[in-house]
């Protein structure tokens, strides 16, 4: 099980990209995100299974407060925003910063994600990708742009986003149960064996250009 | 043989509430607390034509000079234009199925419009996501112009707290969740609280009464009827109440946040409302907001909330009515024959109060008695006033 939290500025699109994941649809007719809510998508990788708990929080100045308990414990952070309004490009840098200052330095993996990729000609989108990628370097971002409308890269990104988490909670296993076999020095339910403990160290933060 | 008992029982009650009804607002002034009990009382006000009669009598609203529309200005270089338009585009399921096109774009502009006029009257509040979710049922119920009143008062009252710059006075009043649930029932409260559930799962539902939860609508202007009638804080007992009414399934989720946020986010749309309206009443006066106060400040401090502008209310309500002026006037001009009646008539007013009442308990059970009582506090002082 992993935790996801999508943030960004209102009416980017947050609930309707975990819509279109979620239950595959595509609905004009969704309300407005009051608070926090949250969707369970199950996986299987590796013969695995393997949850994502993804929380769609409201997109309002004034919700932040009430939102940001929420943010705690999270293994991935989504910041999305509109390919079609580069203000909200720019105001993902503040959620960004306010969805990890409730959780411990380089624990999570970061994605900037651009949406409404179908509203927009191809040159358009190109040119706000290209400011989209020097936010994301500098937020340490991998960067996608989707569409929940027509659907366009929505499923691959959130299979990134599963197999990211899903390497990191194994990572963690691992170091945990590395943990009780020094200290308690007894039975793990996972084998050790043929795991280096320096790949963990070097590779703790995912690396966002493996795929 | 008779047939159907139930419903002719039923028809009966119905046609004698809507007498009364009738027979408050043809008072001089309004009978107010009668009107209060009717929308507490099972079935609420019956009829969005007796809402529109009624629902400014609980809010002490004067209908009679109506605001003209806005014009295009309203709109220019607005803070919260851009804001109001996005949430109202997104509103299209508080609107009736089926409704043509065109007139659902005439009342989604109405809906904008009656938002930044109320904004635009009171520069103190903020709008808050949701907001268009109570000023939609007014608009639906009421009409554009008299929702614009309605609203504009409720704002500075019943939403006052939701539309501060920031939410902490709304987590205030989330915090007397949980000990109306404790109170009730300990084991749930202990299993919610080893969850760490939270409350938020209760915020859209407190600051939107249910309107952005619910997709009945008839459901939706019950409770609206029974809020208006009541102390601003009855919406957190029926949350509370609803909370309670789940026990079983709460109890049967696993003991963590997700979990049992998840499950208790998703309203049912089932729920036995009068039950929970007469039982929301009942727990108010077994566990007023006074008693509660100190468990919820322990939470957060004690600031500013709806119990002090509730106060304010009160106030208002017999500072403002718009016939005291006169009935003032109308006094010390009043010769001694005139005092002398009015005295008399005191106490038979007072019976006929009595007697109402006792005709609810018998319909509600002895709590809902109590809830009205707590509205006749505030509600008869013009009376008092009237027969001095």
């Amino acid at each position: 099980m992993a935790k996801v939290v999508m943030v960004g500025d209102l009416y980017v699109g947050k609930t309707s990209l975990i819509n279109r994941f979620c239950k595959n649809v595509f609905d004009r007719d969704y309300k407005a995100t009051i608070g926090v809510d949250f969707e369970i998508e199950r996986f299987e990788i590796l013969g695995i299974p393997f949850n994502l708990q993804i929380w769609d929080t409201a997109g309002q100045e004034k919700f932040k407060c009430i939102a940001s308990a929420y943010y705690r414990g999270a293994q991935v952070i989504i910041t999305a925003f509109d390919l079609g309004d580069l203000q909200t490009l720019e105001h993902t840098r503040h959620w960004l910063q306010d969805a990890l200052k409730e959780n411990e330095p380089d624990s999570c993996s970061v994605f900037l994600i651009g949406t409404k990729k179908d509203t927009l000609s191809e040159a358009e989108c190109e040119r706000t990708e290209q400011d989209a990628l020097k936010y994301a370097s500098e937020m340490n971002a991998e960067f996608w742009s989707v569409s929940a409308k027509t659907g366009e890269h929505v499923k691959d990104f959130f299979f990134r986003v599963a197999g990211l988490a899903f390497e990191q909670s194994m990572k963690k296993e691992l170091e945990k149960s590395r943990h009780s076999t020094t200290q308690i020095g007894a039975g793990s339910l996972i084998q050790l064996e043929g795991n280096s403990p320096e790949k963990r160290e070097n590779d703790f933060r995912p690396n966002i250009n493996c795929c | 043989m008779k047939a159907e008992p139930g419903k002719h029982g039923s028809d009966f009650r119905r046609r004698r509430k809507l007498a009364d009804i009738q027979k408050a607002l043809s008072k001089d002034p309004p009978d107010v607390s009668t009107l209060r009990r009717m929308a507490i009382s099972e079935g609420g006000l019956l009829t969005d034509e007796i809402r529109c009669q009624v629902w400014p009598k609980l809010l002490n609203v004067n209908t009679d000079e109506l605001p003209p529309p806005p014009g295009p200005e309203l709109r220019v270089n607005n803070k919260d234009y851009e804001q109001v338009l996005l949430d109202v585009r997104r509103s299209l399921r508080r609107f009736p199925p089926g409704m043509p096109l065109k007139e659902r774009e005439d009342l989604q502009e109405q809906l904008i419009d009656i938002i930044l006029q109320v904004l635009a009257r009171n520069t103190q509040l903020h709008y808050y996501q949701g907001y268009h979710d109570i000023v939609v049922t007014f608009l639906l119920v009421v009409g554009g112009p008299l929702a614009t009143l309605l609203v504009d008062k409720l704002s500075t009252h019943h939403l006052r707290d939701f539309m501060d710059p920031s939410m902490d006075n709304t987590k205030h009043i989330l915090n007397y969740l949980m000990p109306i649930i404790e109170l009730v029932n300990p084991v749930l409260h202990d299993f919610m609280q080893r969850a760490e559930v939270g409350t938020i799962f209760a915020l859209s539902w407190l600051i939107t009464w249910f309107g952005h939860v619910l997709s009945d609508f008839r459901h939706v202007v019950r409770l609206y009827d029974f809020f208006l009638a009541c102390h601003p804080l009855m919406p957190i007992y029926f949350a509370a109440v609803i909370v309670l009414h789940r026990e079983e399934e709460v109890l049967e989720c696993e003991c963590e946040m997700a979990s049992v946020h998840h499950l208790l986010s998703q309203i049912p749309q089932d729920l036995p409302y009068e039950t929970l309206i007469s039982k929301a009443g009942d727990l108010f006066v077994q566990f007023p907001p006074s008693e509660l106060s100190r468990e919820a400040a322990q939470q957060h401090q004690s600031e500013r909330t709806a119990v002090s502008t509730f106060k304010d209310f009160e106030l208002a309500s017999t500072q403002q009515r718009p016939d005291m002026v006169l009935r003032r006037r109308f006094r010390d001009s009043v010769r001694p024959e005139h005092a002398a009646k009015s005295v008399l008539t005191k106490p038979r007013t007072n019976k006929l109060v009595k007697l109402a009442v006792m005709g609810l308990t018998v319909a509600l059970g002895a709590a809902a008695l109590a809830v009205v009582k707590s509205a006749l506090e505030w509600a008869p002082k013009f009376e008092l006033q009237i027969f001095p």
